[in-house]
């Protein structure tokens, strides 16, 4: 699994934070389907914001970008159940998708980026910023530190990350404080 | 916090570790599908 946040669903072209057009701030998860299925990220995806509320603007609003007929299909399905379950219109937009441009590099793995010491010891690990922001190890470590996760199971991955004990400790004692 | 459900084999974390440093990110094309969202 592999994560990257970008600009996506709008016309221009090289969008950035400053000047993203009609884009929308959106995230592209490469998952391995036997592990973890579509259906799944789209429960995931309508249990992390409200689809209920118009999007006051482009950039934020709530999108599902499909890649396959498949896609398009679950999502579908997945928006008439969120209208059952919401008794109301789910401004969710179903669009094909269309090129998705990463942002800038201090958007990717935030949360991880401003833990110094952490972000430290990967960076001794990844040969470049690009494979630090692609890796499954870095977007684990960035969901964990945004609170996700049960404390046994960041203990538990930890020690199979790379990084070293006193980092560890230093990242259980910041989830315990 | 949350519970979240696995997003991996947690037993291939330290592979995929190893194997992005020493070689690329590039996800197996036949492996991998992409989702994208933008959440609003």
């Amino acid at each position: 699994m592999r994560t990257r946040v970008g600009y996506a669903g709008g016309e221009m072209v090289d969008p950035t934070y400053r000047d993203l057009g009609n884009h929308s701030e959106a995230i592209a998860i490469d998952f391995d389907p036997e592990l973890i299925t579509y259906e799944d990220l789209l429960d995931i995806y309508w249990d992390s914001h409200r689809p209920t509320r118009k999007a006051w603007s482009n950039q934020y609003a709530s999108s599902i970008f499909f890649h396959s007929p498949e896609q398009e299909r679950a999502a579908n399905e997945s928006r008439d159940r969120q209208a059952e379950i919401w008794d109301s219109k789910i401004h969710t937009k179903i669009r094909p998708a269309s090129r998705f441009y990463r942002a800038e590099d201090y958007h990717q793995k935030y949360r991880l980026r401003n833990h110094r010491g952490l972000a430290g010891e990967f960076a001794r690990i990844f040969a470049s910023d690009r494979e630090f922001v692609d890796a499954t190890a870095t977007a684990r470590v960035n969901g964990f530190l945004s609170g996700y996760g049960r404390a046994d199971q960041i203990e538990a991955e930890l020690k199979r990350l790379g990084v070293t004990d006193e980092a560890r400790q230093r990242f259980l004692k910041l989830l315990a404080g | 916090m949350p519970n979240i459900p696995e997003y991996t084999g947690s037993a291939s974390l330290a592979a995929e570790t190893v194997t992005a440093a020493a070689t690329d990110t590039t996800p197996q094309a036949a492996k991998f599908e992409t989702a994208t969202f933008a959440l609003g």
